[in-house]
């Protein structure tokens, strides 16, 4: 079945759903319940690149292959989307206005975009978000949520202005220990008084040059789907750090409590634990940077090539908060490991390129293995790193099979 | 026969004949009806649904549904299931029953859940029967690969 006509198929489900059954204990249901929304088709509504692969299209999870994140700089069209929650109808940003508001603010106040784009100066940096729960699918036990496999990692070029020029500009207390966001997305049940996500950032990371409150992503206006017209840029940590649609920042005294910052989300146990543990909430600890990882972008899985030629591979490395120091690659399963040419980040927080010609000894199935190193000297492992209860940061090797004949 | 006669059986031919005519158009009418609704066959007890209906509506409704496999319990889980987020969340996910019940306390806890009654029991029973987990190991072989010539 292509993905188009999955789509659709889709969409009368939802139908069935509206005329099919009748809710049998839903007393506490309200009509807000009921699935009116048809899904659109996210090729054609969103501009999506054709070998996207819908998780769930509600909230729309979209991740992206890694052959068609080849691109030095994401373009828009094969960025993964993680949603929370519903995406607000946002035609029009004139009167957008961004509140400051929390314990720790001197005043609260609000900033109409406007006075966010011309009265600070405008940054421009290449970052990597990775959402914390890429690559999921593979662990076992299995962990909850949307199983995604590789592709949801992206590095754009973000524009605007330092989160650290306006805390300075809207002022602050000394007790100011967490940045908290919320966005204008609707919580998945229709509930006003629900946040479908309220993350943030201690201020050490709040405090980075390279943290944005982005207004521009790739020198245009943010997508609808990628948080326009105003969102949180951390790069190197859990994307969900980086809050879409945002129009509140909360300055506070204590570590923000909002949602999907408590319980189980984006959080691993604070101590390694034996596969299909079970961990009580006050031992799991917030993750922070993201571990070293890297993508084989070129060629796509299940290349053929002649007994003769050289195969190009090139793709991209990151570390989270640090730099990547090597990339190797191997065609034998790790057994040797040949070094791979590693660019520099543009950036502090960029994804770094990496490409090798390689050249094979005989006939046969290989697989070409990548495996990055950060600047601590921590590679990659290359089978499944520690399990935890929502499969966060596995940053096992990337690899693609080749044929050679 | 007189002539006043003849008219009064006449008048009851015809009446009889109209009778006859309603109910057929009656009979047809419902067996259309039921054609196109045969569900309204089976009565509806509101609140206390057998596991056979829900069968019964579980396969009208996967005609429509793509996502999640046919199975006893099914529209119990379309209805309770799926006004927040699509099938597809679900279908992706797969746990023990004990790992199912987690996560719908987490979603009664902190999501809006309503309680699920007893539907609770129907649901764990279809998840865990048709959603249980897989062993994978600490990695598995690359799947579905697609061979193609590189071109150079
Ligand atoms: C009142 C709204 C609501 C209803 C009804 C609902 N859910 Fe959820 N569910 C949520 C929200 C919100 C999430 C988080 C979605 C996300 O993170 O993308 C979620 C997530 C999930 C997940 C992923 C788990 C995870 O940890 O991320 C599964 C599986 C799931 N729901 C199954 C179900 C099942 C089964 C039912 C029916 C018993 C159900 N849901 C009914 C709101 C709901």
């Amino acid at each position: 079945m292509d993905r188009r006509s999955f789509l659709n198929k889709v969409s009368a489900g939802s139908i069935a759903t509206m005329i099919g059954v009748d809710i049998v204990f839903g007393s506490n249901m309200s009509s807000d319940y009921i699935p009116v929304i048809f899904e659109q088709d996210l090729y054609s509504v969103f501009g999506k690149h054709k070998d996207m692969i819908v998780l769930n299209d509600r909230p729309w999870n979209v991740e992206a292959q890694p052959h068609i994140l080849d691109d030095r700089v994401t373009p828009a069209n094969k960025m993964f989307i993680r949603n929370n929650g519903i995406i607000p109808s946002i035609k029009d940003s004139s009167d957008w206005e961004l509140k400051i508001a929390g314990k720790s603010a001197k005043t609260s106040r609000s900033y109409s975009l406007e006075v966010l784009k011309s009265r600070f100066t405008k940054y421009t940096y290449q970052l990597t978000l990775e959402c914390a729960g890429n690559g999921r699918s593979e662990f076992d036990p299995p962990a909850k949520g949307n199983q995604w496999t590789l592709g949801a990692v992206s590095c754009a070029r973000w524009s605007g202005l330092r989160l650290r020029d306006l805390m300075e500009d809207a002022g602050y207390n000394a007790d100011l220990v967490y940045i908290g966001y919320t966005g204008a997305d609707t919580h998945l049940s229709g509930d006003p008084a629900r946040d479908s996500i309220s993350r943030g950032i201690p201020l050490e990371k709040a405090i980075q040059d390279e943290t944005l409150l982005a207004y521009e992503m790739n020198g245009n206006d943010i997508p609808i789907a990628h948080g326009f017209p105003l969102r949180l840029v951390a790069g190197g940590w859990p994307a969900s750090a980086s809050g879409k649609w945002l129009d509140t920042l909360l300055l506070r005294n204590k570590v923000h409590d909002g949602e999907k910052m408590t319980g189980q989300s984006y959080r691993i146990p604070c101590e390694t634990v034996e596969p299909g543990a079970k961990v009580a909430d006050e031992d799991m600890c917030i993750i922070e940077s993201m571990p070293v990882k890297s993508l084989i972008t070129f060629p796509k899985s299940g290349a053929v090539i002649k007994r003769n030629e050289t195969l190009p591979v090139r793709g991209h490395a990151w570390a989270g908060e640090l730099a990547v120091r090597e990339v190797q690659y191997s065609i034998d399963f790790g057994a040797t490991w040949q070094k791979a040419k590693l660019e520099s980040p543009v950036n502090r927080l960029a994804w770094q390129h990496f490409n090798a010609k390689i050249k094979f000894p005989r006939n046969g199935y290989y697989e070409v293995w990548a495996r990055a190193t950060d600047s601590n000297g921590k590679a990659q492992p290359m089978v499944l790193p520690g399990w935890n209860p929502k499969g966060y940061l596995n940053n096992a090797c990337h690899r693609i099979a080749v044929k050679v004949e | 026969m007189h002539e006043d006669q003849i008219r009064k059986l006449l008048d009851l031919l015809r009446y009889i004949i109209g009778i006859l005519i309603v109910l057929l158009i009656l009979l047809f009418g419902s067996t259309f009806y039921l054609y196109f609704n045969p569900d309204r066959l089976v009565p509806v007890r509101v609140g206390n649904n057998s596991d056979k209906q829900l069968q019964e509506k579980a396969e009208k409704t996967t005609l429509l549904n793509s996502e999640l496999v046919e199975g006893a319990g099914l529209s119990a889980v379309l209805t309770n299931c799926t006004g927040c987020h699509s099938a597809k969340l679900i279908a992706q996910n797969r746990a023990t029953r004990e790992g199912w019940l987690s996560m719908i306390r987490w979603m009664q806890g902190t999501q809006g859940l309503w309680d699920l009654g007893e539907n609770e029991e129907i649901i764990l029973d279809y998840l865990a029967t048709n959603y249980s987990p897989q062993k994978k190991g600490r990695r598995q072989n690359l799947g579905k690969i697609e061979w193609y010539v590189l071109e150079r």
